[in-house]
């Protein structure tokens, strides 16, 4: 039964959208989907919703939040934590409450923070869709945001290491209508694949998308991949080819990166 | 080497141009004059840029000339290899 709710996260009501199935009837594996940040959660809505209706066919119930400060949850952008969300996240589960395994699927920082909940839950399958594989790299990017607004807008340039430094002395930016504090700053320069090998899952997934076919992982997947494979973590990889949805002007279906995710969910 | 097709490429992907981005020619202004060149788009392009092509940009190097123009842009990218 597709369902919408709000729960009680972390720091305030979060909305959930998904579907869950009666108690009673047949076991069903759970699966959490995370979504990116910022306005790549916007431009992502229609894929993870097609995601969620595939893996609730293939015998899944699944929830996905809204994570506090986004979305239809409460909060405010400005005053989320890497905790508060953490917090979501775990209530999402318990709401969940799986008795026939947990997969975790994450979309970009997503992937990061569903990496990041391994430690504290018992996980089958984790599921990184063109994972941000360090945090700094989305810092970089709202950044940058703010600094390209610059090169159009004339007025004064600001630099990178000015914004850094304002962050590091504890100001909060205003980017792109989103209000960025410096705590959330760090939290996620924290967070870094390389640092968060899941080794107590059964399985990783692992899929990026390419415009171009045929093309190989990125050399800073490759290399996190390289290392978890030397702990003997068990990983599926493959690159799909699609325009990267969460980043293009119109918002944009992506059926292959649904399609690969439930062929190597399936296999 | 990036060559100037690469970088047109890229663009042309990161903006859903489709048939239009054969039209793009090494004078082709960009900042101002296509319309779905917005700070997103720099953002956008920028990171493209450095996963496809394994460079690295530092932020501060990026001026309004550096996205001007398709040949600037090219020759932005050519420093950075």
């Amino acid at each position: 039964m597709r369902v919408a709710f709000f729960l009680q996260g972390g720091a305030g009501r979060i909305f959930c959208t998904g579907s869950l199935h009666d108690p009673g009837g047949a076991q069903r594996r759970s699966a959490l989907i995370i979504p990116p940040f910022a306005e790549e959660m916007n431009k992502s809505r229609h894929v993870l919703a097609a995601l969620s209706k595939s893996l609730e066919a293939a015998g899944h119930d699944v929830l996905m939040p809204d994570l506090y400060g986004t979305g239809d949850s409460e909060g405010d952008f400005g005053d989320i934590t890497l905790d508060i969300w953490r917090a979501d996240i775990d209530a999402t589960v318990a709401r969940l409450n799986p008795q026939q395994g947990l997969d975790l699927v994450g979309l970009r920082t997503g992937a990061l923070l569903a990496a990041d909940a391994v430690s504290r839950h018992k996980v089958g399958s984790l599921t990184l869709l063109h994972p941000v594989v360090d945090g700094r790299q989305q810092l970089v990017q709202m950044l940058r945001l703010r600094l390209a607004s610059g090169l159009m807008g004339g007025g004064e340039k600001e630099t990178a290491s000015q914004l850094r430094q304002r962050l590091a002395e504890g100001v909060e930016l205003e980017i792109a209508g989103y209000r960025l504090s410096a705590q959330l700053a760090g939290d996620l320069e924290s967070l870094a694949l390389a640092r968060l090998p899941p080794t107590d899952v059964e399985r990783v997934i692992w899929i990026e998308l390419s415009p171009q076919a045929e093309r190989p992982l990125m050399p800073a997947s490759q290399r996190v991949i390289d290392a978890w494979v030397s702990e003997d973590i068990a990983i599926s990889s493959a690159v799909v080819t699609g325009d990267q949805f969460w980043a293009t002007q119109e918002i944009t279906q992506c059926p292959a990166i649904v399609a690969e995710a439930m062929k190597l969910f399936a296999d | 080497m990036a060559t100037f097709e690469q970088v047109r490429q890229i663009v042309g992907d990161v903006l859903q141009l489709g048939d239009r981005t054969a039209t793009l020619e090494p004078d082709t202004a960009l900042l101002g004059n296509i319309p779905e060149f917005d700070s997103m788009a720099v953002v956008s392009v920028i990171t493209a840029l450095e996963d496809q092509l394994g460079i690295f940009v530092e932020d501060d190097d990026i001026t309004g000339e550096t996205f001007e123009t398709l040949a600037n842009l090219t020759a932005f990218v050519q420093t950075k290899i």
